[in-house]
């Protein structure tokens, strides 16, 4: 322990001095600017500014990097919260209950849970990357085909009555999502799928694009749509922008479960932010006891999928820093930083560059410091941005989208798949079909089939693979208690009260507009 | 038929639509695969199916807004017409341009405000992505 903390403060030393904090400080808000932009997320900004950090030395590349990716990570629940347009598909979550918060005039508080809850997550996150990187490794190798395939399974069954009221259109837009991840070449026969002979589909369905689509433009199209029916009665209110007590109570708890779930899940290659924001906002629903506060502007669905999203950036690190596997995008985009300073993480890093690790580490902490003391004083700037009349702040939105979906690959084709997957959005929105488990469909989807059929293929065929490892099988385990659970609660409730027929499966859609 | 019926109507017919054009998916010779690229598409289908037969027996009440289509499509073809423009006219004009329209489209009249506002994006987001990032985009005639 003491060699650890000798360790850490020469990382503080390093990180501290005042040229790092000042690329902290750069990169913290080139990180949060583009992040709230929709679709230009940390992968994309890392990977572009990659060539400018060329002088720099590791560290400050490091702190710069590690910067950008915590701001981009809490800009995102910036658009999601005042718009509900989130930008990537790690804070679809933070939409649902954000928005309505800022219907109700609590912006401000839904912007400081965000930004406190992704300190205290991105902190205590660094911390357990510390401590457990070496025993989570182990563990990490463990997992198979088998236990991933199951782990996705669960994901996708958590999140099937989570949204919406219709358990029906619930698992249409589950299908609808991974249908839509079939788009492309077969990764392991080579065989193209549903591309109709299109050269632009054979790469797939971007998981920016998707998201973007449905959400960004649809949402535009949407209003455009509903507005005269609807009036200005949707407008938001500003309203004042600190938590009340009640809201820090509430919102204490749904961090720290957010933290651990966004730590652990972002351990695991390729489930990352995105898994991670939605097990935590399953996690909330059932822990407030009161689902049906859900959707409706409850504090804590803010809270735990804002504090797992930058959690999981912890635990992505784990695999890159004691591996040298990137688990995410953006840790793939670091891994080449690493290479270009003639560096190869794995578990040789921690002995032969021990400076740089915990250099790096340190500026995790930093770095997430300056996130917090630049962002809550902005808090009622952007609160502001809601006086912006809604035609020219949609049409700016737009605008946006456009540029981030088309920079992505510099190509339009992509933008015009969002911009056909806006208008399919306000077709479902028309029949109260969720939107959100469509992006988590669209992520899980093909990881899902992958990992089926590796497990498959090394186990000769027999399916009672699934159940015979005994991680696989604890999940799947879960998987059905989590699906039969509110049936199995639902009956013994009813059996209790007796009397009132009318029961939680009303079947019908409240009108999410 | 309620709107819903109709909806879960379609939604029959286009999971069809899918399950068929995931038959002509291509499966390699030999079968060394035991799951195929067939496998899961076929699967997903047949989900599809059943969750679009599954809306129909249960159609919720109709969503109440009376929804002004033609509203949304000037405002979508403004957006074609955008992209359309995008590289004719460069990034900052078509931009400019198209926050002005769409903005008109969405329900503003201060097209004074509008242009102010379209202009000053289309230059900040135009220098910002060429002076930050490095990404040149389409500079048009005055480029």
């Amino acid at each position: 322990m003491a060699v650890l903390l000798d360790q850490l403060a020469i990382g503080f030393g390093a990180a501290l001095a005042p040229a790092n904090l000042l690329l902290g400080f750069i990169g913290v808000t080139v990180g949060t600017a583009i992040g709230v932009l929709p679709g230009l997320g940390p992968a994309l900004t890392i990977s572009m500014l990659l060539p400018l950090t060329f002088g720099l030395p590791p560290v400050g590349a490091f702190i710069l990097f590690g910067g950008i990716y915590y701001g981009a990570m809490y800009g995102g629940s910036t658009t999601s919260i005042l718009v509900r347009m989130p930008g990537e598909a790690s804070s679809v979550m933070t939409a649902l209950d954000g928005f309505e918060m800022t219907r109700q005039g609590r912006a401000g508080a839904a912007l400081a849970t965000a930004a406190v809850g992704s300190f205290v997550a991105g902190t205590f996150a660094t911390a357990m990357l510390m401590l457990l990187a070496p025993a989570l490794v182990e563990v990490a190798l463990g997992f198979g085909p088998a236990e991933y395939c199951a782990l996705m399974l669960f994901a996708l069954t958590a999140l099937g009555g989570l949204s919406g009221d219709s358990r029906a259109k619930g698992a249409f837009a589950i299908c609808l999502g991974l249908a839509l991840g079939t788009v492309g070449i077969d990764g392991q026969t080579g065989q193209p799928r549903f591309t109709f002979g299109v050269a632009g589909l054979l790469g797939g369905m971007n998981v920016v694009v998707v998201t973007v689509g449905l959400f960004a433009v649809g949402e535009v199209f949407w209003y455009a749509a509903a507005r005269r029916a609807t009036g200005e009665a949707r407008a938001a209110v500003a309203g004042p922008v600190r938590m009340t007590r009640e809201e820090w109570r509430r919102s204490w708890p749904a961090w720290a479960r957010g933290t651990l779930i966004g730590f652990f899940t972002g351990v695991l290659p390729g489930a990352g932010a995105t898994v991670a924001s939605f097990l935590s906002y399953a996690a909330e629903r059932r822990a407030a006891g009161r689902p049906d506060r859900f959707g409706r502007g409850a504090i804590e669905g803010v809270a735990g999928p804002e504090a797992a999203n930058n959690a999981s950036a912890g635990g992505s690190l784990v695999p890159l820093l004691a591996l040298g596997v990137p688990g995410s995008g953006t840790t793939a985009v670091m891994l080449a930083a690493f290479q270009l300073y003639g560096l190869q993480p794995g578990p040789l890093l921690f002995t032969q560059d021990s400076t740089l690790v915990w250099g790096l580490i340190a500026s995790l902490y930093v770095s997430n410091a300056l996130l917090l003391v630049l962002n809550l004083p902005l808090i009622g700037l952007w609160v502001r941005l809601l006086r912006v009349p809604r035609p020219l702040l949609f049409a700016a939105v737009l605008a946006f989208s456009t540029l981030g979906v088309y920079t992505l690959n510099n190509n339009l084709f992509d933008v015009a798949v969002a911009y056909g997957l806006g208008v399919l959005a306000v077709v479902l929105r028309r029949h109260a079909v969720p939107l959100a488990p469509i992006v988590l469909a669209v992520v899980l989807g093909p990881l899902l089939e992958q990992e089926f059929r590796r497990a498959m293929a090394i186990s000769v065929g027999d399916p009672t693979v699934f159940l015979t490892r005994p991680v696989a099988a604890a999940i799947l385990a879960l998987t059905v208690l989590v699906a039969a659970g509110p049936a199995l609660l639902r009956a013994a409730a009813a059996r209790g009260r007796g009397r009132r027929g009318q029961g939680a499966d009303g079947g019908g859609g409240r009108g999410r507009a | 038929m309620s709107p819903d019926r109709v909806f879960a109507a379609a939604a029959l017919a286009a999971s069809g639509g899918y399950l068929a054009a995931g038959l002509f998916i291509a499966a390699p010779a030999g079968g060394y695969d035991l799951v195929g690229p067939r496998t899961f598409p076929l699967a997903i289908g047949a989900g599809l199916a059943v969750s679009a037969l599954w809306m129909g027996c249960r159609p919720g009440p109709a969503v109440p807004a009376p929804m002004d289509w033609r509203a949304a499509a000037v405002a979508a073809l403004v957006f074609v017409a955008y992209l359309a423009c995008l590289a004719p006219l460069g990034y900052p004009l078509a931009t400019t341009a198209f926050i002005v329209t769409e903005s008109r489209a969405l329900g503003s009249r201060a097209w004074r405000r509008d242009l102010a506002a379209g202009a000053l994006i289309a230059a900040a987001a135009y220098f910002g992505f060429r002076l930050l990032l490095g990404i040149r985009l389409p500079a048009g005639p005055f480029g």
